[in-house]
């Protein structure tokens, strides 16, 4: 082989090595192109309802002129962009038709967690409505549709627009996996929340200013409030969550800061410390908070009325970590 | 593996006294530059404390009305005026709303008048009636400006209305507070915040800086952190403490849970307005109420989330007023029935 042919060779090798690499960095990037402008997504129209003003976009930091004060709660999603559409009636009723595009299904699907009380209606991948406000989420797009003051024909007319803007959706409505640690039964409703951020968790269940946990966007975190029925025959309830890190240490320097910062539990067991075992303690009020880590997994118990009921829950939901894709290992985040 | 149980309970509750320690320390280290993250930014005004809490208890007037809303769920205008009205005379002891109203008010007076326009708004029902009530003070209807961010608007109209845009001086406070009104009055509505825990009228302050943002990263004022414990050194800012005179807060429709964004499921018709001079007394008894709506609501312990750090640091830090409700006369008028605190 001439030195020419060589180096030929290694060109078109490298070229190839280089389309590669650049292929395999593309995908984002064309399924974010793929999808349709969310303005696109705004109904033009609305049965007895006319137009009251341009529809409006707001992007990434700029959803603060929009909802000042409140576009944290949709930053800490992934929020790209939001579009805007107003319309009245003759009576003075406006319908407010607003489209907030995440990046991802399962950041749509967090954001329409934080608050999903109300009637459930079949509108997109979950729906709840109540006092005239419609909201639910599909594919990467979470949906207000606000009627107010309500109108005689609220109920409908939101539910038609809603169904309309729905059917304009064609990506896929994927809840994030860490969901399969739900348990069957005794989940009280609406309780359950997907987050991310420190923040989030504060306006849900507020435990310190301090990042504790080490929240942050690539860290998944699910919370929700189960019944527990005790010995004695009484009802009661507890909070849990469980996190999931990307990096082993993250998950354990966590263990320990909550641990020795909330629980104010200095070694995990006495004068013979061993890392890392379950840890569950009477707080100043009476409850029980407890932590367990199972690595790159942290559970947290709050609220539980018991030692037993604290213990029983971390112990259920350790077992349930079976099977679900291990950050670094699997296909975790 | 069973858990390990540790039967020394340890105190980890968040206590007031606790968390303030941590706001002031970490106000103390940013100013000496430890945290980069000042309230005391060099390119914005200069928060002031108040050199001691005011003397004796701070008088709110809580006044109600069964029916404060029409058949279409609108304020009932003429209602809020009166008990805007009944409110007033309550909180000066005098017996005519131009003697009440004159209190605060004189007839040179160009006056400012906050009102909250994003998400929760001050009722235009209710910024009409001030307006209408700094007018009995003898002031001309052009020189009441009411306004919010960086829209104003002149007179009984502006309530709905503001198409002048004031501006902000060199320090990113609105020109209304520090060039046009020789006189303030504070006119918030009432809510559950996400970040802050509560936005009444401490909070409503923010309304008049701009150059913010919520990382604070390059922002003039930073004040999200911490719960947004800094919102309590805006109301400090020399400019606005020496003029704001009143506050009138909109309680008419309170929003209890996820503000500020409004999910109508958590607003109630509680057709309250609160009168007061001490803005941190005026927060303190919304919270009160607030805080009992959530629990009547939930059926069960169900506290505000985060606490409410600035109504507590305005408070103990800035002195702005009393946040102890030992130290709040709290008069109640009005439909009795629901009043939660």
């Amino acid at each position: 082989m001439s030195e020419h042919l060589v180096e030929y060779v290694l060109r078109i090798s490298l070229l190839l090595v280089f389309l590669t690499v650049a292929a395999s960095c593309r995908p984002r990037k064309e399924q974010s192109d793929q999808r349709p402008q969310v303005a696109h997504l705004l109904p033009s129209s609305s049965q007895g309802w006319t137009e009251r003003s341009a529809s409006h976009t707001y992007s990434g930091l700029a959803l603060s002129d929009y909802i000042n004060g409140g576009a944290e709660a949709y930053l800490a999603y992934g929020f790209r962009e939001l579009a805007v559409r107003e319309f009245q009636n003759t009576s003075g009723s406006r319908l407010t038709v607003e489209i907030y595009e995440m990046d991802r299904p399962e950041n749509a699907y967090g954001i329409y967690s934080t608050d999903s009380a109300g009637e459930h209606w079949p509108v997109g991948a979950d729906a709840s409505y109540g006092n005239g406000l419609l909201r639910f989420w599909k594919g990467p797009y979470f949906v207000r549709i606000l009627c107010w003051p309500p109108a005689a024909s609220a109920e409908s007319v939101v539910r038609q627009t809603g169904e309309k803007v729905a059917n304009a959706i064609s990506a896929e409505s994927k809840k994030p996996d860490i969901l399969k640690l739900l348990p069957e039964t005794d989940i009280l409703p609406d309780s359950v929340c997907y987050f991310h951020r420190q923040t989030s968790l504060n306006s849900i269940r507020f435990l310190s200013e301090d990042n504790l946990l080490r929240l942050a966007d690539d860290v998944e975190a699910l919370t929700w409030e189960q019944r527990i029925r005790e010995k004695d025959g009484d009802t009661n309830t507890l909070r849990q969550m469980v996190i999931r890190y990307p990096l082993e240490t993250t998950a354990a320097a966590a263990y320990e800061d909550f641990r020795k910062q909330f629980l104010k539990v200095e070694n995990s067991a006495g004068p013979n410390p061993e890392r890392n075992v379950p840890v569950v303690i009477q707080m100043p009020d009476q409850s029980f908070a407890g932590v367990a880590l199972s690595s790159p997994w942290l559970m947290i118990i709050l609220d539980a009325p018991s030692y037993e009921s604290a213990s029983h829950a971390l112990l259920q939901t350790e077992s349930r970590l079976t099977g679900l894709p291990t950050p670094g290992k699997d296909n975790g985040p | 593996m069973t858990p390990v149980y540790h039967d020394e309970p340890t105190s980890v509750k968040l206590t007031r006294r606790a968390f303030l320690k941590d706001a002031a320390l970490g106000a103390t280290g940013a100013a000496l530059g430890l945290t980069g993250c000042s309230p005391f930014a060099e390119a914005g005004h200069t928060p002031v404390p108040r050199a001691e809490l005011p003397q004796g208890k701070s008088r709110v007037v809580l006044i109600r009305e069964e029916e404060a809303f029409d058949a279409d769920g609108m304020p009932h205008e003429e209602r809020v005026e009166e008990i805007l009205q009944r409110a007033m005379l309550e909180l000066t002891g005098e017996s005519t709303g131009e003697a009440a109203w004159s209190n605060f008010f004189k007839p040179e007076d160009i006056v400012g008048v906050k009102i909250n326009v994003m998400m929760t708004p001050t009722s235009p029902e209710l910024s009409r009636s001030v307006a209408r009530g700094i007018m009995k003070a003898g002031v001309a209807e052009q020189n009441i400006i009411l306004w919010d961010r960086n829209d104003a608007g002149y007179g009984l109209t502006g309530a709905t209305v503001r198409d002048t845009k004031p501006g902000y001086d060199s320090k990113s406070l609105s020109r209304i507070v520090t060039e046009k009104a020789t006189a303030l009055v504070n006119v918030p509505g009432t809510k559950v915040h996400w970040l802050a825990g509560i936005g009444v009228a401490l909070k409503n302050w923010v309304g008049a800086i701009t150059n913010i943002n919520v990382t604070d990263i390059g922002a003039v004022y930073k004040i999200h952190g911490d719960s947004c414990a800094e919102c309590a050194s805006i109301p400090a800012i020399p400019a606005i403490r020496e003029k704001c005179r009143l506050v009138v807060v909109d309680a008419l429709r309170p929003l209890f849970h996820g503000g500020p964004q409004v999910n109508p499921r958590y607003l109630w018709p509680y057709g309250g307005i609160l009168v007061a001079t001490d803005p941190v007394a005026a927060d303190a008894v919304c919270m009160r109420i607030l805080e009992t709506k959530r629990r009547e609501f939930k059926g069960g312990d169900w506290p505000i989330n985060p606490p409410p750090k600035h109504v507590f640091l305005a408070e103990e830090k800035y002195r702005l007023g009393h946040a102890n409700m030992d130290k709040i006369e709290l008069v109640r008028l009005g439909w009795q029935e629901g009043m939660l605190v």
